[in-house]
């Protein structure tokens, strides 16, 4: 298990929701689709992003479902491995949200 | 205790953030304005429109559904750009002014207050005593945003069909 995590900001809307809390966990490489939460690269931030694509050497593109309001890898370009926590597994709250998170 | 507080931080959410943290920096409470006279030149056209019905004592068909027409897209008009009003103000609010600003005009917050309440005021009445509240208030929060900016405000005649002020930055 990786924790537990409150989401903030409106860049993964509609898909996720300001105000929901997952369960992150980490036990395999994530897929193009997942959403994952990544360390920022600068900042002690955790940001909240999907994976549009699995690049080589362990780099992967992230975006944010509403492009318009997420800074991702069209600004800070690929992330690296390293900074990914793990996927949003499951949702615990809101109650309505309450399961498995699916691919989409 | 320790244990208790040991187990409550390995359930303590750690906040991720879906932001646009860029931020852009692009404020202007200029389209707050806007709005806000849009509301208030609907309510114009509702009050005229309003007059003009009630001057014919015998409404043809034809003459009730211009009516019944003319007042439903003043109306979506009117709902429509009070929204816009309230949305601009929030922005500044939120995402612009900060608690120095705060400090030295202390009147922003009860300002912000009054716009959220004019405009969902605006949107429930066919009132232009309300839509005039929501434009005051939204120059008052205009005139106190150029000032943060060291930028003196001035207020005079809009150019507009309301003849409603506006508040521009002296550059």
């Amino acid at each position: 298990m990786t924790g537990l995590f409150k989401i903030e900001g409106h860049s993964m809307e509609p898909a996720i929701k300001a105000g929901q809390y997952f369960l992150v966990l980490n036990f395999t490489g994530p897929k193009v689709n997942d959403i994952i939460i990544v360390k920022h690269q600068k900042k002690s931030i955790f940001l909240v992003k999907r994976v549009k694509a699995v690049l080589k050497e362990g780099k992967y593109l992230v975006e944010g479902d509403n492009p318009g309001h997420s800074e991702d890898s069209r600004k800070f370009g690929a992330i690296k491995e390293e900074q990914i926590v793990g996927k949003l597994s499951f949702c615990f709250w809101p109650l309505q949200k309450f399961g498995f998170v699916k691919r989409r | 205790m320790k244990i208790i507080e040991k187990i409550k931080k390995l359930f303590e959410p750690k906040i991720a953030y879906a932001h646009c943290d860029i931020p852009c920096g692009i404020y202007d409470p200029h389209l707050a304005q806007v709005a806000a006279h849009t509301v208030v030149r609907m309510g114009m056209l509702i009050d005229e429109l309003t007059a003009k019905m009630n001057a014919n004592p015998n409404p043809s068909v034809e003459d009730r559904r211009d009516f019944v027409h003319k007042l439903s897209r003043y109306t979506e008009i009117k709902e429509h750009h009070a929204e816009i009003a309230k949305h601009e103000v929030r922005i500044l609010w939120g995402d612009y002014f900060k608690p120095e600003h705060v400090q030295k005009y202390s009147e922003l917050h009860d300002l912000v207050w009054k716009v959220m309440k004019a405009g969902s005021k605006a949107k429930q009445e066919a009132n232009l005593k309300t839509a005039e509240e929501l434009l005051e208030s939204v120059e008052k929060i205009a005139e106190i945003f150029w000032k943060t900016k060291n930028i003196e405000p001035v207020k005079r005649k809009s150019f507009y069909i309301t003849e409603r002020t506006l508040v521009y930055p002296k550059l």
